[in-house]
C-alpha cells in the first residue's frame, strides 16, 4: 500500500514539473523569435535579390570543371591527411585519457590534463584553428590540415577514450590472471575489444573533416571552398555553382561510403531484424 | 454453445503461401488449450487470426457468439478488449516505464483524449500495480522496460493481459524465448489464469509443458489439424505424426 | 512469414554499384598519377603549378584503362566496392589485413598518405620557423581583454554577452524549427511507410535526394546564400542553420522510423487499443526518445558553428572575433576565443548528460 501512493504522489508532481519544464522551452522560443527577428515574409520580400543565383543553377560556367575537380581531389587529400595523421596521435592520447586505465595518483593527473586539454581544442571550431594556423604558416591547404588536424586529435582522443572506458574488464582479468603485465593486458585484453570502434569513429571523423575542408578554405585554409569564396565574392555565380555541385557530390558520395563501411564494421555484415511496414 | 467457435478458417499470404487450410474447432470456456506443432506449421497465424493481427482469408471466427472476421473497425476493439495476448518477444514497449506498459492493456476504456496526453485516472493506476503484485514484480513498477530481464519482462506483458480483465488470453509462444526455470514460473501464472476461470490458449514447444498443463492439444502439420484430444493421450505415435520423424529428439525434451 | 510484395530496385542496380565503386577508385588512382606527373613536371622545368593537361586521346585511354582495370579487379578478387557495398565472406583463418581486400585497401591508404603529403603541401619544419609570428597571438590569449563583455563595443553597436545570448538562441530556433519540420520530411524519407507504391517510391526517392543535398552544403555556406538573400544579421544565420538542421534531422528521423519494431504495434493493438492509440503507445515511444536525443546532439553542434557563422554575415559572437582579428586586436580575440571555449564546452557537457539521462 505504501508503494502504491508513491505511484500516486509521482503523479501530479511530475506532471506540473514537465508543464513548466514545457512551458520555460515556448517562453524561450517565443523571445528568441522576437531577439532574432526571424521574418519569415523577408524570405519571399527579398526573393529579387536571390535571382541573380537561382538563375546560375540553370546556366553553370562548366569551363571550371577541371580546375574544381583538381580543387575537390585536393579538399579530399586534406581531409584525409588531417584524419590519417591524428589518428596516432589520438591512439596514444586516448589510453592516456581513459580513467579505468590511469589508476595512479600521477596518472589521474596526466588523465585530467589529456581530457581538459581534448575538451578545449574541441571546443574551438575548426575555423578559428585555421585562422590561427594561417597566421602561424600562412594561407594553403597546410594550415588547413593542421586546422583540422587539431580538432580532429582532440575529438578522436574523446570518442576513443570513451569507448576504452565502457570495455568489459572480463577479457582483461583472464589476462592479468595469467600473470601478464599491463603492456600483454592493453596488447591482448583492450586492443581486440577497441579495434573495431576506433576504425568506426576514424570514419566517422573522415567524413566530418571532408565537410570542415570544404569551408575552412573561407579563411584562407586552401581546397575548393576557399575558390568558391571567392568566386561568390566576386559575384561570379555560375562559377560558384560548379564549385557547389562538385562539392554536394564529393560530400555526399563520402557520406554514403563512411555510413555503408561503418555499417558493415559495427554489424560484422548481419541481418537486420524484423521491422514494420505498411 | 462455445466460447469460440472457428469454422472453415484459411489464411494464405500472397502471392499463394498457404499458412492455414479448412482449420475448424471449438474452444470451451475454460479450457487450457495448447497448439503444438513445428515452427511454420501456422500456430502463430492461427492465434493471430483469432483477434485478428492477421486477416483471415476466409472462415468464420465467432467469439461469445460476435462474428470477429466481418467486424467493424468498433466492434473489433471491443472483442478485441476481451482477448488479451502474451508475445513471444514480450513486445513492451521498451523505452516506457513498467507501469506505462501494463496500463497500455487499458487503452480501450480510456477517452481517446486522456489516453493521448498519457494522463491515467487513479484506480487504474492502482490496478495496474495490484497486477503487478499478481505477477511478483511491484518494486520494478518505475523502471524502464528494457533495464528487466526476459522472465521479468513476460511477466510485465502477462500483467498487461491481466490489465484487460480478458475472457480469453492468447499467448504465442510465451516461454520459447526464456530458460527452462523462468518458463515453468511463466506457466504457472497462466494455469493460475486458468484456474480463475479464464480459457487460455497457448502454443507451445515443449512436450512436457504441454502434458503438465494443457487440458486440451491441439496438433497443427502444414496448415492442418492433425490431432485434437487431451495432451496426456500424446503417444510417440501421434507425436510423430505432429512433429515428423527428425524433429522427435529435438522436442521431447 | 511472406508478405505482400513490395517494389523493390531491379537487381542489377546492386551488381552496378560496386563496378562503379571500382572504376572511380581505378579513376582516382589514375588521376592523382597524372595529377602528381603534371606537377612535378611542372615545379621541376617549367616552375609553374599547371592544372590537369591531357591530350584528348589520353582521356580516352584513361578511361578505357581503369574501366578495365574495374572489371579486373572483381575478378582477382581485390574489388574494394564487391566488399564495401555487397557483403563477401573473408575467409576466417587469415589476418584481415593479409586477404586481397585487405592489402588493396592499405595500399590504397598508403598511396594516398603519400600523395597527400605532396599536394597538401606539408611542410613541418614552417610550424618550428615561424612559431614567433603566432607570439601576440598567444600573449593576446594569456592577456585576454574582457572590456567590452558587458560594455557596448560602439563598432559593433553590442556587447560580447548580448551577442554570446544572440547565438544560443540561434542554434536554439534553428534546431526547434528545424526538428518540427524534419519529422513529416522524416517520414516520407523512410523506406517502410513509402515502400508500398510506384508513386510513394518516387517521392521517397526524391525527399531523401532533397535532404541529401542540403545536408551536402555545409551551415556556413547556406549561410552565404542567405545573407545575400535577407542581408547580414543573426536572422540570415538562423536560417542556415535551420535548413540545414532540417535536412540532417529529416535523416536521422526517418531512420529512426525505419527502425520501428512491429512488436510492440500489435501488442497494443490487441488489446483494444484505436488507431491514435496506437500509434501513441506502440510507435511514437520507439521513436521520441531517441529523436530528442538527435535534437540535443543537434542543438549542440548548431550552438558551435553559430560562433563562426558571422565569419559570412551570419550574425552571433564570431562578429567579435572576426572584427577584432581584422584589427589585430589580439587581447579582445583571446577575450572572445575564450568565452566561445567556455561556452561550447559547457553546452557539450550539458548536452552529453541529457543524452545521457533520455536514452
Amino acid at each position: 500500500m505504501n508503494d502504491n501512493n508513491k505511484i500516486q504522489g509521482r503523479g501530479p508532481w511530475l506532471f506540473l514539473r514537465n508543464l513548466v519544464i514545457a512551458a520555460l522551452f515556448l517562453a524561450a522560443f517565443v523571445y528568441a523569435l522576437t531577439r532574432i527577428n526571424l521574418d519569415l515574409t523577408l524570405l519571399v520580400k527579398n526573393f529579387s535579390s536571390t535571382v541573380k543565383l537561382w538563375s546560375a543553377f540553370a546556366k553553370p560556367d562548366w569551363s571550371v570543371l577541371g580546375e574544381g575537380v583538381t580543387l575537390l581531389i585536393k579538399t579530399l587529400y586534406m581531409a584525409f591527411m588531417a584524419t590519417a595523421l591524428a589518428l596516432p596521435f589520438a591512439i596514444v592520447l586516448s589510453f592516456l585519457g581513459a580513467k579505468n586505465l590511469m589508476n595512479s595518483p600521477i596518472a589521474r593527473a596526466i588523465y585530467t590534463f589529456v581530457r581538459g586539454f581534448a575538451s578545449i581544442i574541441r571546443s574551438i571550431q575548426p575555423i578559428i584553428w585555421a585562422i590561427i594556423f594561417v597566421v602561424w604558416v600562412r594561407t594553403g591547404p597546410f594550415p588547413g590540415v593542421l586546422a583540422l588536424w587539431i580538432h580532429s586529435v582532440a575529438d578522436m582522443t574523446k570518442l576513443f577514450s570513451e569507448r576504452v572506458e565502457s570495455i568489459d574488464v572480463g577479457p582483461m582479468e583472464a589476462i592479468e590472471a595469467t600473470g601478464a603485465g599491463r603492456t600483454l593486458v592493453l596488447i591482448y585484453g583492450v586492443i581486440p575489444q577497441i579495434i573495431n570502434p576506433y576504425l568506426s569513429f576514424t570514419l566517422y571523423r573522415l567524413d566530418i573533416n571532408v565537410r570542415m575542408a570544404t569551408i575552412i578554405g573561407i579563411v584562407g585554409g586552401g581546397g575548393i571552398g576557399m575558390r568558391l569564396y571567392s568566386y561568390i565574392r566576386k559575384w561570379n555565380f555560375p562559377k560558384a555553382v560548379v564549385m557547389t555541385i562538385l562539392i554536394i557530390i564529393m560530400v555526399w558520395g563520402i557520406d554514403y561510403l563512411s555510413s555503408r563501411l561503418r555499417e558493415r564494421i559495427e554489424t560484422g555484415g548481419g541481418e537486420k531484424t524484423e521491422g514494420f511496414s505498411i | 454453445m462455445a466460447q469460440l467457435e472457428i469454422k472453415n478458417l484459411k489464411k494464405i499470404y500472397p502471392p499463394n503461401v498457404v499458412a492455414l487450410k479448412d482449420i475448424s474447432f471449438e474452444v470451451e470456456k475454460g479450457e487450457f488449450l495448447v497448439v503444438i506443432g513445428l515452427s511454420g506449421s501456422g500456430k502463430s497465424t492461427l492465434l493471430r487470426c483469432i483477434n485478428r493481427l492477421i486477416e483471415p482469408t476466409e472462415g468464420s471466427i465467432k467469439f461469445e457468439g460476435r462474428e470477429v472476421t466481418t467486424a467493424s473497425k468498433k466492434e473489433l476493439r471491443e472483442i478485441r478488449e476481451d482477448i488479451a495476448m502474451v508475445f513471444q518477444r514480450f513486445n513492451l514497449i521498451e523505452r516506457s516505464l513498467v507501469l506505462t506498459n501494463v496500463l497500455t492493456g487499458q487503452l480501450a476504456e480510456l477517452p481517446l483524449w486522456r489516453s493521448l496526453l498519457g494522463r491515467f485516472p487513479k484506480e487504474l493506476k492502482n490496478r495496474a500495480y495490484e497486477r503487478l503484485e499478481t505477477v511478483g514484480i511491484p518494486e520494478q513498477a518505475l523502471k524502464r522496460a528494457d533495464e528487466l530481464s526476459g522472465g521479468q519482462q513476460q511477466r510485465v506483458g502477462i500483467a498487461r493481459a491481466l490489465m484487460q480483465d480478458p475472457k480469453l488470453l492468447l499467448a504465442d509462444e510465451p516461454v520459447s524465448s526464456l530458460d527452462p526455470a523462468t518458463s515453468g514460473t511463466i506457466m504457472d501464472y497462466l494455469a493460475e489464469i486458468n484456474n480463475q476461470g479464464k480459457t487460455v490458449i497457448t502454443s507451445l514447444h515443449f512436450l512436457d509443458l504441454v502434458r503438465k498443463y494443457g487440458t486440451r492439444a491441439i496438433g497443427l502439420k502444414d496448415g492442418n489439424i492433425v490431432y485434437d484430444g487431451h495432451p496426456k493421450d500424446i503417444d510417440d505415435e501421434k507425436f510423430k505424426e505432429v512433429f515428423g520423424e527428425e524433429a522427435e529428439k529435438v522436442h521431447i525434451t | 512469414m511472406k508478405r505482400p510484395r513490395k517494389f523493390t530496385l531491379p537487381d542489377f542496380v546492386d551488381d552496378v554499384k560496386p563496378f562503379l565503386l571500382d572504376w572511380l577508385i581505378w579513376g582516382y588512382l589514375a588521376y592523382t598519377v597524372i595529377f602528381l606527373l603534371n606537377s612535378y613536371w611542372y615545379t621541376q622545368y617549367v616552375n609553374w603549378y599547371g592544372t590537369l593537361t591531357l591530350k584528348p586521346w589520353g582521356w580516352a585511354l584513361t578511361i578505357i584503362g581503369t574501366f578495365s582495370c574495374a572489371l579486373l579487379s572483381e575478378k582477382f578478387g581485390i574489388s574494394v566496392g564487391l566488399k564495401t557495398i555487397k557483403s563477401v565472406e573473408r575467409p576466417p583463418q587469415k589476418a584481415w589485413a593479409l586477404t586481397n581486400w585487405g592489402i588493396t585497401t592499405l595500399a590504397l591508404v598508403v598511396f594516398t598518405f603519400w600523395v597527400g603529403w605532396l599536394t597538401t603541401d606539408m611542410e613541418i619544419g614552417v610550424i618550428a620557423r615561424r612559431a614567433p609570428k603566432t607570439f601576440h597571438l598567444w600573449s593576446g590569449l594569456s592577456h585576454p581583454d574582457f572590456t567590452h563583455l558587458i560594455n557596448i563595443d560602439p563598432e559593433l553597436e553590442d556587447t560580447i554577452l548580448g551577442s554570446l545570448i544572440d547565438t544560443i538562441f540561434m542554434a536554439y530556433l534553428a534546431t526547434v524549427i528545424g526538428g518540427i519540420l524534419a519529422a513529416p520530411l522524416g517520414f516520407l524519407g523512410a523506406r517502410n511507410i513509402m515502400g508500398g507504391t510506384w508513386f510513394r517510391r518516387i517521392i521517397f526517392y526524391i525527399t531523401r535526394a532533397f535532404f541529401n543535398v542540403v545536408r551536402s552544403v555545409e551551415a556556413l555556406l547556406w549561410a552565404i546564400i542567405f545573407a545575400i538573400w535577407i542581408g547580414w544579421g543573426p536572422a540570415a544565420g538562423t536560417f542556415a542553420l535551420l535548413i540545414h538542421s532540417m535536412a540532417a534531422l529529416a535523416k536521422l528521423f526517418s531512420e529512426q522510423v525505419e527502425s520501428i519494431k512491429k512488436g510492440p504495434i500489435e501488442a497494443v493493438q490487441s488489446t483494444g487499443a484505436s488507431f491514435w492509440q496506437t500509434v501513441r503507445y506502440g510507435a511514437v515511444p520507439q521513436v521520441v526518445p531517441q529523436y530528442t536525443a538527435f535534437l540535443l546532439y543537434r542543438l549542440d553542434i548548431n550552438v558551435r558553428m553559430a560562433t563562426v557563422i558571422a565569419l559570412v554575415g551570419g550574425g552571433g559572437i564570431g562578429r567579435f572575433f572576426f572584427y577584432y582579428k581584422s584589427q589585430l586586436d589580439w587581447n579582445q580575440v583571446g577575450a572572445v576565443t575564450i568565452i566561445i571555449a567556455a561556452v561550447v564546452w559547457i553546452l557539450d557537457y550539458i548536452s552529453g548528460k541529457a543524452r545521457e539521462k533520455i536514452v
